[in-house]
């Protein structure tokens, strides 16, 4: 693969895959610049040994997993880092609704981004890669290494943890 | 019967095969329980998408830049590479003068060796410490200047060469007399 197949074949794979990466790893890091940083050195990891994807497809389950643990990483650091301090001060601000709205929808966030830091790594990082990349079972599982069928168990288990930690009718949904 | 909560998490998600989604679509359209049991997975999706997002097209474009600046000088950076194991470049006509004065260096270093072989006879030195009767060093600078060396030896019998050991000159002056 010479210089320029390599580059467009990366300009394809980062087209691709990183609006699902970026969404991925924000949901995971709660932080923009983090998940920029954490994507850039994904694809830079990646960059270096794209020859030895031949599909896009192979590219993307491997980029997956590599930003997933990048961002968990970034979280662990980030909680040593910050033990003493509120967690809720990373929460991103609201630009749009004024009022009770925007303090009901603050709360709701609040309340979410809680019960998501409570769920293990294991149940979170597939939830995640559901919701917030639209990945369906077979590729969180090709992406995380793990069966389908795990994935599917995995999906429902922490759902089910979410439903007892946010109770139905306590938390505003917009 | 109701399906479990789980198939219906996987009903939800749109991931069950055709056949099991018609039996509990059909089930669900006639069940209050796993209707609530739906709504609630619908709350809680809405829920954890209910936080705005930030603009990740500009987070995507502002990446990219990043990244091909950053492959650029990667690209172009020039390699370290140890002392030992650089390459030197050297025209034909400049390493073959190198190699024609060296063998013209080592060719004179021989041909001064061997004549520094055969010419024992020249002086070494114009310093030269000699000793007088009674042993005494002396250092004649003009030694080698004058025409003519003149030494007086002394007229005793005892005398003994300088330089050599006592003992075997008093045996050789014995001998030289007569004297056993």
């Amino acid at each position: 693969m010479d210089d320029k197949a390599k580059k467009d074949f990366f300009e394809r794979i980062y087209k691709e895959i990183f609006p699902i990466v970026i969404k991925v790893s924000y949901r995971i890091t709660k932080n923009l610049d983090a998940a920029q940083d954490v994507c850039q050195e994904a694809f830079i990891k990646l960059y270096n040994r794209v020859e030895t994807f031949p599909e896009v497809e192979d590219a993307k389950f491997w980029l997956i997993r590599v930003v997933k643990n990048l961002s968990f990483n970034y979280l662990e650091h980030e909680k040593v880092k910050n033990r003493a301090f509120d967690k809720i001060k990373h929460l991103p601000s609201f630009s749009d609704d004024t009022g009770e709205k925007q303090l009901l929808k603050k709360d709701a966030v609040e309340k979410v981004n809680k019960a998501l830091d409570q769920l293990p790594e294991n149940l979170k990082a597939p939830l995640i890669l559901r919701e917030f990349g639209g990945l369906n079972y077979k590729e969180i599982g090709a992406a995380l290494g793990i069966s389908e069928s795990n994935v599917k168990i995995r999906i429902f288990r922490a759902r089910e943890a979410l439903g007892k930690l946010l109770p139905v009718g306590e938390v505003y949904v917009p | 019967m109701c399906p479990d909560v789980e198939i219906l998490s996987s009903f939800y998600d749109g991931e069950l095969e055709d056949s099991q989604r018609e039996v509990v679509k059909t089930h669900v359209e006639s069940c209050p329980h796993c209707q609530k049991k739906l709504a609630e997975l619908e709350l809680i999706s809405n829920t954890i998408n209910a936080e705005e997002e930030p603009d990740f097209q500009m987070a995507q474009v502002n990446t990219w830049n990043n990244l091909m600046d950053i492959i650029d000088r990667e690209e172009h950076k020039v390699p370290k590479v140890n002392f030992w194991q650089r390459r030197f470049q050297i025209s034909f006509p400049a390493a073959a003068a190198l190699v024609a004065a060296f063998i013209v260096v080592l060719s004179l270093s021989v041909v001064s060796f061997y004549m520094g072989r055969h010419t024992t006879s020249s002086p070494a030195s114009p310093e030269l410490n000699m000793s007088d009767a009674s042993g005494t060093l002396f250092n004649d600078d003009n030694l080698f200047d004058n025409s003519s060396i003149e030494f007086d030896i002394p007229a005793i019998n005892t005398f003994i060469h300088a330089g050599e050991p006592l003992l075997i000159k008093e045996v050789d002056f014995r001998n030289r007399n007569g004297n056993n």
